[in-house]
């Protein structure tokens, strides 16, 4: 915005900075001292842009216009009054010099007419001389009189001249003096400055680098956390499956359907309902399948009637192709709770089943007997 | 001073701004005093304090610290106005803005070296008189339409630091004291709302130029 030289781009931006500053109101000592000093690095170079167009103190001029309030106190008069009367005495000589080709009435005039008044007071005197020379002596002492007053006023007016001197000697002297200071301290300013931002740099390079320090510990920690956590994920995935394994063990049917699947010898047969009144009318479906290569097998049933458990229970018979017919052998008791379901019954052999003919289910009291006498033979699945 | 106080014309937006300065004016435009002045016409000199009075008067009263002072501050500016009426480039800005920078430059002038002297602080004195509209070429001011537009881009707490600083001249520190930012903020918001207004004058003004040529 400003024109200048002479000064690097960051002197050039304070600049700007100062003098929009400067636009606004009286700046603080050590800001003025500042710009000072970057005016005075300038030189002749003032930005003569700071009052122009892309100016800060033309841009604060249009503001404080823009600002006006509609109406305001006027000028007072006695105040408009004397300052158009020091207005026109301001303008006096510069319109006197307009309107005249002579130059200003002062000294050399003066000269002038003290020299003319002289000569006529030295033709008048030699005339009183020559008329009155009883008075020469009293004419000669105001003349010597004359004569000392004058050597007297050039005497005063050489020293006035040479204070004059004198003092536009100091006033250099000082302006100088001001203007060394002012560099000192700008340049003082300057290097405290840049100590500033030293730090300011220093303090903003630790903070970045803790920063990332931090940053990089918590990745480390993220990650071992994700590690740990897959690992746990892992062992919980192998436990579950465990689990089902074990319920699978425990659940008859899936233990049936892996028999079937498995068991190469496998002997599969249907139940059939005897004419024993409690199942004459009723439908059972289901079948006994036996591995005999395993010892395993499985009793199916659906339409068997519930039975009352703390009375009687269903018990399993069957029959070995290689033992006594009469002394079948027993297969475990079991319970019905629901005929509508289908139930899977695990076949718990107490002796080992070398060639299975038969299965027959009796109806029992409580925890099944030794030897039937089948009173109740309900079911038969022959081969 | 009263926000809502303003004339007509702050509430105007500037469209002239983009177009130039001093091509598009709503008012007709009427000579300039100063180059009268500078040639010496005596008649140019009452002129200008009649129209210029008041403006010169509002900104020595809201800059100075006594009303006193404020009356000396008005002399000075209109004896560097005077002086300096030779300098003046109707090309270059316009006579309203013209003399409020010399306006402003006293002012601040002599408030620094009352702060320099240390003198107390006193509160501006407005004491209940008359109050007048300012002249025609001061309120249809082709520059204040255009500072008028840039305040209207900018964010409100950056226009309320320009209100307060050129509107009630405020410096810095009163702004900070009484708005409670830091001054840092005062200082940047000033700036750049300065620059925003500088940008626009110095558009405006290429463009009047080309305008002309």
């Amino acid at each position: 915005m400003v024109a200048v030289n002479a000064l690097d781009p960051r002197q050039e931006q304070r600049l700007d900075e100062l003098l929009s500053d400067a636009a606004c109101g009286p700046l603080e000592p050590a800001q003025q001292a500042e710009l000072d000093g970057l005016l005075e690095a300038l030189g002749d170079d003032t930005p003569g842009a700071y009052g122009g167009p892309g100016g800060p103190e033309r841009a604060a001029a249009a503001l404080t216009l823009a600002l006006l309030p509609a109406r305001a106190e006027p000028l007072p008069a006695h105040l408009a009054a004397k300052i158009s009367s020091a207005g026109l005495a301001a303008l006096g000589p510069k319109a006197a010099g307009n309107g005249s080709a002579l130059p200003p009435v002062r000294g050399p005039r003066r000269a002038t007419w003290i020299a003319v008044v002289g000569w006529a007071a030295a033709a008048g005197l030699a005339f009183v001389l020559w008329t009155q020379r009883e008075e020469l002596t009293d004419l000669r002492l105001e003349r010597d009189g004359r004569v000392a007053a004058e050597a007297g006023r050039d005497e005063a007016l050489r020293r006035s001249e040479n204070l004059a001197a004198d003092l536009a000697l100091l006033r250099d002297q000082a302006r100088e003096a001001e203007a060394l200071l002012r560099n000192e301290l700008a340049r003082l300013e300057a290097v405290h400055r840049s100590d500033l931002d030293r730090a300011a740099q220093d303090a903003a390079e630790r903070l970045a680098a803790r920063e990332s320090e931090l940053a990089a510990a918590f990745d480390v920690q993220l990650a071992e956390l994700r590690a740990s956590f897959a690992a746990r994920e892992d062992e919980l995935l192998v436990e579950i499956e465990a689990l089902n394994e074990l319920l699978g063990d425990v659940d008859p049917a899936a233990l049936r359907e892996r028999l079937l699947g498995e068991a190469p010898d496998l002997v599969r047969v249907d139940w059939s309902t005897t004419e024993d009144p409690l199942v004459a009318t009723a439908v059972v479906r289901g079948d006994v399948v036996w591995s005999p290569s395993r010892q395993e097998g499985y009793m199916t049933f659906q339409g068997l009637p519930a039975n009352r458990a703390d009375e009687q229970q269903y018990q399993l018979w069957i029959f070995d192709g290689t033992r006594d017919a009469a002394r079948p052998v027993d297969g475990g008791v079991f319970d019905v709770a629901d005929p509508s379901r289908p139930v899977v019954v695990p076949i718990d052999a107490k002796l080992d089943i070398r060639d299975a003919t038969a299965f027959a289910v009796t109806l029992e009291r409580a925890g099944g007997v030794v030897v039937s006498d089948r009173e109740h033979l309900l079911l038969l699945a022959a081969r | 001073m009263d926000p809502t106080a303003r004339t007509d014309a702050a509430q105007r937006p500037a469209d002239s701004r983009v177009a130039g300065l001093r091509s598009v004016s709503a008012s007709p435009v009427r000579p300039d005093l100063l180059p009268r002045v500078a040639a010496g016409d005596e008649t140019a000199v009452a002129e200008c304090v009649t129209v210029y009075g008041s403006l010169v008067w509002s900104i020595a009263r809201r800059m100075a610290l006594t009303p006193a002072d404020a009356e000396d501050a008005a002399q000075e500016i209109f004896i560097d106005l005077w002086k300096s009426a030779a300098r003046f480039d109707p090309n270059v800005a316009s006579e309203a803005a013209f003399v409020t920078m010399i306006a402003r430059r006293r002012a601040i002038d002599r408030r620094r070296r009352a702060q320099a002297r240390g003198t107390p602080e006193e509160v501006h004195e407005s004491l209940p008189s008359k109050e007048e509209p300012f002249d025609e070429r001061i309120a249809t001011d082709d520059e204040a339409a255009v500072a008028r537009a840039a305040l209207q881009e900018l964010r409100p707490e950056q226009r309320e630091v320009l209100e307060l600083a050129f509107g009630e001249g405020l410096t810095h520190i009163e702004i900070s004291a009484k708005l409670s930012l830091p001054l840092g903020t005062v200082k940047t918001h000033a700036r750049r709302g300065l620059l925003r207004v500088r940008e626009l004058l110095a558009r405006a003004s290429s463009a009047a130029r080309r305008g002309t040529t």
